[in-house]
């Protein structure tokens, strides 16, 4: 049973952070060339945020992202953005204690970052 | 580089030994038809496979190893070598590709970073903002904590001030390469004869 509720905070905080990276602007989600950068879900996957439980039980997300060119503001102020916003939605989920380190790779840059989705 | 080498052997082994293995299955599945020693049995696929030459040569060959000499020498090379095969297949199979980032920032709370091709695609942008540049080329070294190196080189338009270019150049992508902790090195080259620092 610990394993499945694992699984699915792994999978609930993956979700959340999927969409605070649609929500934002100028920047999109991408799994990669060879589909890595993903969570396997029950029913879905979701591209471009991979999810590991860490040893204190905590969820790190590693968010892959593509960004749009011309891009709007410091590639490390968008970060900072996107995980201040994915820490304030999972707090409003309730899941801010489960919620471990946060890492932001732009693994591209892209004049119409729609099409890497 | 030595990884996708591992990597290609440790896949083309694979491929050979699997499809050598799967054949001589079939075989021996097709000579087990039959018992005792007629057309489809294994005494005449052994027969066939000339094992009663090799069980003499291999016969032969152990001889030769356990005294000293050449071929006991060529034996300990080739088991060597076959170690060395051995670990290189392992690496390939069960090595992964470190994809370096260009780290902005990193602590407890994760590592903000961009891979270097995008910074490199950055850097090619903004290069190619002035009317005097005709093209960028950029490449991005990363060290393995933070920093690294941006080598950017910009193609210079037939009229244009090689060196006004490259101050030009150096300012705008300065703005990039600053919080990457990036060495910046701008090459202007001109349209015709030799570059210009």
């Amino acid at each position: 049973m610990a394993g499945d509720s694992a699984v699915s905070r792994r999978v609930v905080l993956a979700r959340l952070a999927a969409d605070v990276i649609a929500r934002t602007d100028g920047i999109a989600a991408t799994a990669g060339p060879a589909g890595r950068w993903q969570t396997a879900g029950s029913h879905q996957s979701v591209p471009g945020v991979l999810a590991v439980e860490d040893a204190r039980g905590r969820v790190e997300l590693e968010l892959h992202l593509v960004a749009r060119w011309p891009i709007q503001m410091p590639l490390e102020q968008l970060g900072e953005q996107l995980r201040e916003r994915l820490r304030g939605a999972a707090g409003l989920a309730g899941m801010d204690q489960q919620l471990g380190a946060v890492s932001v790779a732009f693994d591209d840059v892209q004049a119409d970052a729609g099409s890497a989705r | 580089m030595t990884l996708f080498v591992a990597r290609g052997l440790a896949r083309l082994t694979a491929l050979v030994l699997s499809t050598t293995l799967a054949v001589g299955g079939l075989a021996v599945a097709v000579f087990s038809v039959q018992g005792d020693s007629p057309t489809l049995s294994l005494p005449s696929l052994a027969g066939h496979m000339r094992l009663d030459d090799l069980l003499a040569r291999v016969g032969m060959t152990l001889a030769g190893l356990e005294a000293a000499g050449s071929i006991a020498k060529v034996a300990a090379v080739a088991g060597a070598g076959t170690v060395v095969l051995g670990l290189l297949l392992l690496f390939g199979v069960f090595g992964r590709t470190r994809e370096r980032l260009v780290v902005l920032r990193s602590d407890d709370a994760g590592t903000i970073g961009a891979r270097r091709r995008a910074v490199a695609q950055v850097a090619v942008a903004v290069g190619e903002q002035s009317r005097d540049v005709l093209r960028a080329t950029a490449t991005t070294a990363a060290r393995r904590r933070r920093g690294g190196r941006l080598r950017v080189k910009v193609y210079l338009a037939e009229s244009a001030d090689g060196a006004a270019v490259t101050e030009a150049t150096r300012v705008r992508v300065q703005a990039l390469a600053a919080p990457f902790s990036l060495r910046l090195r701008i090459r202007a080259v001109p349209r015709r004869g030799g570059g210009v620092a």
